[in-house]
C-alpha cells in the first residue's frame, strides 16, 4: 500500500489539491465545515505524500521520476522530484496550509468563499506542477494555471483597488508567460524536444547558436517578470497589497519564487553553467539582481501603506536571490535557495501580521497607527521577528542565508555587489525598525483603544512562523545541508539526464 | 524571404499587440492587444512545425503496411507544435475571459474603461 503511494507520490501531490478545488464547489456549498475541512485536507495531503519522498530524495540523493501514462521519456510528460523540487514543494504546501488556517477567520466577512478556497487549491496545484514537472511545455501550462488563479484571487474582493491591480497584474504577467512560451518555441525549433533532460542532452550536440542566446533572453524576460525583477516589477506593489492578506503571504512567499525556480532550472539544468557562461548573461542577472534589491529597498522606505511597504521589501529580497543565481558558484546558489526558503517564511509572517492590523483596524495606513504593542503583543512580536530576520540580524534565519550570499559575493570577486547587498540590509533594518516603532510603539490613538489581539485561528500560523524563524536561525546547519543538496541536484546536469533518460 | 514570410508575420502581429498593450489607454484595446500577441506566438509555433509539401500527420494502416515500417513515405508536418498551440489557444481563451470579466468589474467600479481616468478616480 505505502509502496504504491510512494510510486504515485509526485502526481498525487498535484492531484490532491486539484481534486479539492473541484470537490469544494461540489460539496462545500451548504456546510462551512465541509468546505473548511476539504481546504485543509488539500495541502495536508500533499505534504503527507511528499514527506514519503524525503527519505529517498534527501538522504539517498535520488531523483524520483514519474512517467505520466507510462510513456518512457523523452516521449510523454514526466515529473522529476529532486532535492530542489521537493524542498520547494514542501515549502509551498506548508505555506498554503498556514494560509488556509489563517483564512478561516480572516475571510469570514466575505461571500463566495467556496470559490475562494477552490482558487487557493488551484493556485497550489499550479505551483506544485511548475516545481515538479520535467517537461518545459508542461511547465508553461502549470505557470498559466497558477497565474490565472492568482489573478482571480487578487481581484477577489472586487474593490476599486483590487480590479485595477488585478488587470495590471494579468496584462503584464501574460506578457511574461508569452516570453517564456517564445523561449520554449525557440528551444524546440533548435532541438525538437521539450523534455528538460533531453534538452540538456541535445543542446551541446547542436552546439553554439545565437538562437540559444536569444531564447535565454526571452526566458529571462518571462521568468524575470514573474520574479518581479527590476525593471519588470511594477505590477507587484499593486497586486500583492490588493490581495487578501493570506493570499499576499502566498504570492510573496511562493508564487514569485516560481520565476526564480524557472530561471534556475533553465540556466543550470537545461543549458548548464558552462553553456550560459559564454555570454555575459549571468553578469546581467547579477546586475539586475543588485538593481532589484536597491530599487525595492529604497521604494519600501518611503511607503505609508503597510502592505505596499512589504511588497517593495519582497522585490528587494528577490534581488538577493537573483544576486545569488547570477554569481552561480555553489555557495551562492546554496545561499539563494536558502534565502528562498527563509524569505518565504518571514514574508508570510510579515504579511500575516499586517493582515491582523487590516482585520482588526481596517486600515493599511501606517501613519494612523501607533502603540499597538500593548494591544496585540503576539502580532508585534511577529512583526519584529520578521523584520529583524529579513534585515539579516542574528540569531534569526535571514542572517545565515544573507551571510552565505555576502561571502559568495566576495569569494567570486563581486565585492562591489556584495557591499551594496550589505548596505541594502542595513537600510532594510532601518526602515523595518522605523515602521515597527510607528505601528507598535509610541502613543495609542484614541480611536484604537478598543482594539484586541487577533483571533486564535490567525495567531496559530503567526506563532508557527515565528518559531520557524527562530528555529532555523538557531539550527541553520540542517537547512543549509538541505539547500546544499538542492544545489547539488540542480547543478548536476549529467546526473539529471541519466536519471530521466536512463 | 518569401519562405520566411510567416515568421516575419508572426513577429509583426506580436509587435502590433505589444504596441497596443503599451500605448493604448482603453482596457478593451489592451485586451485585444494581448490577443494579438498570443496569435503572433501561436503562428510562430505553427510555422515551426510546417514542412513544405507536407500532409496531415495521420498515418493510415495501408500506408504503414506498404512501406513495411511506421515511417511513412510522404512528408508530414510536425504534429507536436499543433498539439501545443491547441493547448495555448485554450489557455488564451481562459485568460481573455478572465481579463474581460475584470474589465467589466472595473467599468462597474469606475464608470470608465480609460486607465488614466481610473488612476485619477482611485483616491
Amino acid at each position: 500500500m505505502i509502496e504504491g503511494i510512494v510510486k504515485q507520490a509526485p502526481i498525487l501531490a498535484i492531484v490532491i489539491p486539484l481534486l479539492m478545488s473541484t470537490l469544494i464547489p461540489l460539496l462545500g456549498r451548504k456546510h462551512t465545515i465541509i468546505r473548511n475541512t476539504l481546504a485543509f485536507l488539500g495541502p495536508l495531503g500533499s505534504i503527507a505524500v511528499l514527506s514519503l519522498l524525503i527519505n529517498p530524495v534527501f538522504d539517498g540523493g535520488q531523483r524520483i521520476i514519474y512517467m505520466l501514462g507510462g510513456r518512457i521519456p523523452p516521449f510523454g510528460i514526466n515529473l522529476v522530484v529532486d532535492s530542489l523540487s521537493l524542498l520547494l514543494a514542501i515549502l509551498a504546501s506548508g505555506l498554503t496550509l498556514l494560509a488556509v488556517i489563517y483564512s478561516y477567520k480572516y475571510m469570514k466577512k466575505y461571500t463566495g468563499l467556496v470559490q475562494y478556497y477552490a482558487l487557493v487549491m488551484l493556485l497550489m496545484a499550479g505551483i506544485l506542477g511548475i516545481i515538479l514537472t520535467g517537461d518545459l511545455f508542461n511547465l508553461f501550462v502549470f505557470l498559466e494555471i497558477m497565474a490565472i488563479s492568482a489573478y482571480a484571487l487578487v481581484a477577489f474582493t472586487t474593490g476599486k483597488e483590487q480590479v485595477e491591480a488585478a488587470f495590471k497584474f494579468q496584462v503584464l504577467s501574460t506578457i511574461g508567460t508569452l516570453g517564456v512560451l517564445i523561449g520554449i518555441a525557440l528551444l524546440y525549433a533548435m532541438t525538437g524536444t521539450l523534455n528538460m533532460a533531453d534538452l540538456a542532452q541535445r543542446i551541446p550536440l547542436v552546439g553554439q547558436s545565437p538562437i540559444f542566446s536569444f531564447a535565454l533572453v526571452f526566458f529571462l524576460l518571462g521568468f524575470g517578470l514573474k520574479a518581479a525583477m527590476v525593471p519588470l516589477h511594477s505590477w507587484l506593489p499593486d497586486a500583492h497589497p490588493a490581495a487578501p492578506s493570506p493570499i499576499s503571504a502566498l504570492l510573496s512567499g511562493v508564487v514569485i519564487k516560481t520565476g526564480v525556480y524557472g530561471l534556475a532550472r533553465v540556466i543550470f539544468t537545461i543549458y548548464g553553467v558552462s553553456m550560459v557562461a559564454i555570454h555575459p548573461f549571468l553578469l546581467a542577472v547579477l546586475a539586475l539582481g543588485v538593481a532589484t534589491m536597491v530599487v525595492g529597498g529604497l521604494m519600501a522606505m518611503v511607503q505609508v501603506d503597510i502592505k505596499r511597504m512589504l511588497a517593495f521589501s519582497s522585490i528587494s529580497q528577490m534581488g538577493y536571490i537573483l544576486f545569488g543565481i547570477g554569481i552561480a558558484t555553489g555557495l551562492a546558489i546554496t545561499g539563494a535557495i536558502f534565502h528562498v526558503l527563509n524569505h518565504a517564511i518571514m514574508k508570510a509572517l510579515l504579511f500575516m501580521c499586517a493582515g491582523v492590523i487590516v482585520y482588526r483596524i481596517g486600515t493599511r495606513d501606517m501613519s494612523k497607527l501607533g502603540g499597538l504593542a500593548k494591544k496585540m503583543p503576539v502580532t508585534a512580536l511577529g512583526f519584529l521577528v520578521g523584520g529583524l530576520a529579513i534585515a539579516g540580524i542574528p540569531p534569526f534565519n535571514g542572517f545565515w542565508s544573507k551571510l552565505m550570499l555576502y561571502i559568495a559575493g566576495f569569494q567570486s570577486g563581486n565585492s562591489l555587489a556584495a557591499v551594496v547587498a550589505i548596505l541594502m540590509s542595513v537600510i532594510t533594518l532601518g526602515y523595518f525598525l522605523r515602521f515597527f516603532q510607528q505601528i507598535f510603539l509610541g502613543k495609542l490613538p484614541k480611536n484604537l483603544e478598543e482594539v484586541k489581539e487577533a483571533p486564535l485561528a490567525m495567531l496559530l500560523p503567526i506563532v508557527i512562523l515565528i518559531l520557524l524563524c527562530i528555529l532555523i536561525g538557531l539550527y541553520p546547519q540542517v537547512f543549509m545541508n538541505l539547500s546544499q543538496s538542492a544545489t547539488n541536484a540542480v547543478l548536476d546536469q549529467t546526473g539529471y539526464i541519466r536519471s530521466v533518460l536512463g | 524571404m518569401i519562405a520566411n514570410l510567416n515568421y516575419v508575420m508572426a513577429a509583426a502581429i506580436f509587435t502590433v499587440g505589444l504596441y497596443a498593450v503599451l500605448v493604448k489607454r482603453d482596457l478593451i484595446k489592451i485586451i485585444i492587444g494581448i490577443g494579438f500577441m498570443e496569435y503572433g506566438v501561436n503562428l510562430f509555433w505553427i510555422s515551426l512545425g510546417y514542412r513544405t509539401g507536407g500532409t496531415a500527420p495521420i498515418i493510415t494502416p495501408g500506408e504503414v503496411s506498404h512501406t513495411a515500417s511506421w515511417v511513412p513515405q510522404t512528408t508530414l508536418v510536425d504534429p507536436i507544435p499543433q498539439a501545443l498551440v491547441l493547448t495555448a489557444i485554450v489557455i488564451g481563451l481562459g485568460t481573455t475571459v478572465l481579463l474581460i470579466a475584470i474589465a467589466v468589474r472595473a467599468y462597474q467600479r469606475y464608470g470608465t474603461f480609460d486607465i488614466q481616468k481610473m488612476r485619477e478616480l482611485k483616491e
